[in-house]
């Protein structure tokens, strides 16, 4: 009473596997590229002083933050159709992973910025610098340093929930995968391909930011 | 690396420490043998002797898709396939547990034995009976159309090339629109209910479903409507893991006593506004 493997009946269908897995890499990069853009920026925002920029930004991380990302995905896709507004499932997943990222990176940026010293705000000043001089030529490239690992923890946390598009049928990797699990009834197979492709991947990102991390190590 | 001399005599020699060691060792290794031999051999009872000894037989039934299976306003299962569930469970005089599954996971559940059965509305393709046996049918289905009541482009299956059809994974739908209709736009979802969802929400044009579902959902809701005719009907029989010879007889003898004495029209009646469609195969 044996279940047995049968890889051979999946082979045809690796492109498949393959070009899912492209669409996720693009969906997290783009996702990641843009999320962290915002992210930058909603980090100045929340430590401004300045109550009408601090307040919005600082609702808008909470929210994204502290809600699953599945329900964000749900509410822009099926939720605003109650509306009448139509919003294509890919162009849904991009914008909810990048408002995600955002909202995740504001405090990862927050945290890096925070972390840079405040002698060092008081030479620069002493020298005289204005504070976007401060920011660029200082605090920046120090902050880069310190955010590096969770950024790459973030960008890893990006692509495998980049999974969640699957229930928006977005033709990604996880998406892909279900499919051909319903087409084959080979489960074991299929997730086990599924999974060591995303494996691959998040090896190779952390790898490479480690090696990353070491070229600038003093 | 070098070599703690006095470390390695110790352990060639042994000393308390390490015969008590040895001792938990054996016992945790017995008592591991003991539990799968336990497990493999609790394994040789076949479904039938297992669910009367243990008094209860999981049925995987579809809770978004009435008036097969859904819940109702009170949170309870209910429809056709919830009757002939609690039908067999007084014929094999056990408890039912219904076990809600998704349409992609009816044949996968029964594969890794989360259930013991499904009445699901079930077709029996080839397909699957590769994978999962099948009982003689007590139903039979076509895919039906719905589209929203003023949709004038949609007249049969043909007319839905070119158009996005969200369906959900798993079901005939799944298997045979691929075929007929390739220039589609099929959307695939994970459930029944998300599939309905983004018909309603406009996300597809049309809901492509098992007719007793679709006319039972415009009978509901005067904003919709069917057109054609089903296509690929096809039956619906229960779904029971492969090497199970004794609970599929059992069931099959079953269905074939609730076919004999009218109990099963009773229940379609209740269920479905039109009259069954035969059974009979020639």
């Amino acid at each position: 009473m044996g279940y047995k493997m049968m890889f051979s009946e999946i082979t045809p269908y690796f492109i498949d596997f393959l070009k899912g897995l492209e669409i996720s890499l693009i969906i997290s990069i783009v996702g990641m590229l843009f999320g962290s853009f915002i992210g930058l920026l909603a980090a100045f925002g929340k430590t401004s002083s300045v109550y009408i920029i601090n307040l919005p930004v600082n609702i808008y991380v909470e929210i994204f933050r502290n809600s699953p990302l599945l329900i964000q995905m749900y509410l822009l896709y099926f939720g605003l159709a109650q509306f009448n507004i139509q919003i294509p499932a890919l162009t849904v997943a991009i914008i909810a992973l990048i408002l995600n990222n955002g909202a995740y990176t504001a405090v990862i940026f927050q945290t890096g910025i925070n972390a840079v010293r405040k002698e060092q705000h008081e030479a620069a000043y002493a020298l005289g610098m204005t504070y976007f001089q401060t920011i660029r030529y200082i605090v920046l490239p120090q902050a880069f340093r310190i955010v590096i690992p969770p950024l790459t923890n973030q960008f890893i946390s990006i692509f495998l929930f980049s999974s969640v598009a699957s229930t928006i049928a977005v033709s990604e990797l996880t998406y892909t995968t279900m499919n051909l699990e319903a087409i084959t009834l080979r489960s074991f197979e299929i997730f086990i391909i599924a999974g060591t492709l995303y494996l691959i991947v998040t090896t190779a990102i952390s790898f490479l930011s480690r090696v990353y991390e070491n070229s600038f190590k003093y | 690396m070098l070599i703690d001399k006095h470390r390695l005599k110790k352990k060639l020699k042994g000393d308390m420490t390490m015969k008590k060691n040895l001792g938990l060792n054996i016992l945790i290794v017995l008592l591991l043998v003991f539990t799968l031999t336990a497990a493999a051999a609790a394994q040789e009872q076949d479904i039938l002797e297992k669910v009367i000894a243990n008094k209860k037989v999981r049925v995987g039934i579809l809770a978004d898709y009435a008036p097969w299976g859904y819940r109702n306003a009170q949170g309870q299962y209910e429809g056709f396939d919830v009757d002939v569930a609690n039908r067999l469970g007084e014929a094999l005089e056990v408890d039912v547990d219904l076990v809600p599954v998704e349409s992609a996971a009816r044949v996968g559940s029964l594969v890794s034995e989360k259930v013991d059965v499904i009445i699901a509305c079930l077709t029996p393709t080839d397909g699957r009976a590769k994978t999962i046996n099948f009982t003689i049918p007590y139903a039979s289905n076509g895919l039906t159309i719905m589209v929203w009541a003023d949709n004038k482009d949609i007249k049969s299956y043909h007319d839905l090339a070119g158009k996005t059809i969200a369906i959900v994974r798993g079901g005939t739908a799944d298997m045979y629109l691929p075929e007929l209709v390739p220039e589609a736009n099929i959307v695939r979802l994970d459930s029944i209910a998300d599939s309905v969802v983004a018909f309603k929400s406009k996300k597809s044009d049309a809901l492509v479903e098992e007719e007793l579902m679709v006319y039972y959902e415009v009978d509901k809701d005067s904003r919709f409507k069917v057109v054609g005719e089903p296509f690929k009907s096809g039956l619906i029989s229960f779904g029971v893991k492969k090497h199970e010879q004794e609970w599929l007889n059992y069931l099959n003898n079953f269905l074939t006593n609730l076919r004999f004495s009218g109990e099963l029209d009773v229940f379609y009646e209740k269920w479905f506004k039109h009259k069954p469609a035969s059974l009979a195969i020639d």
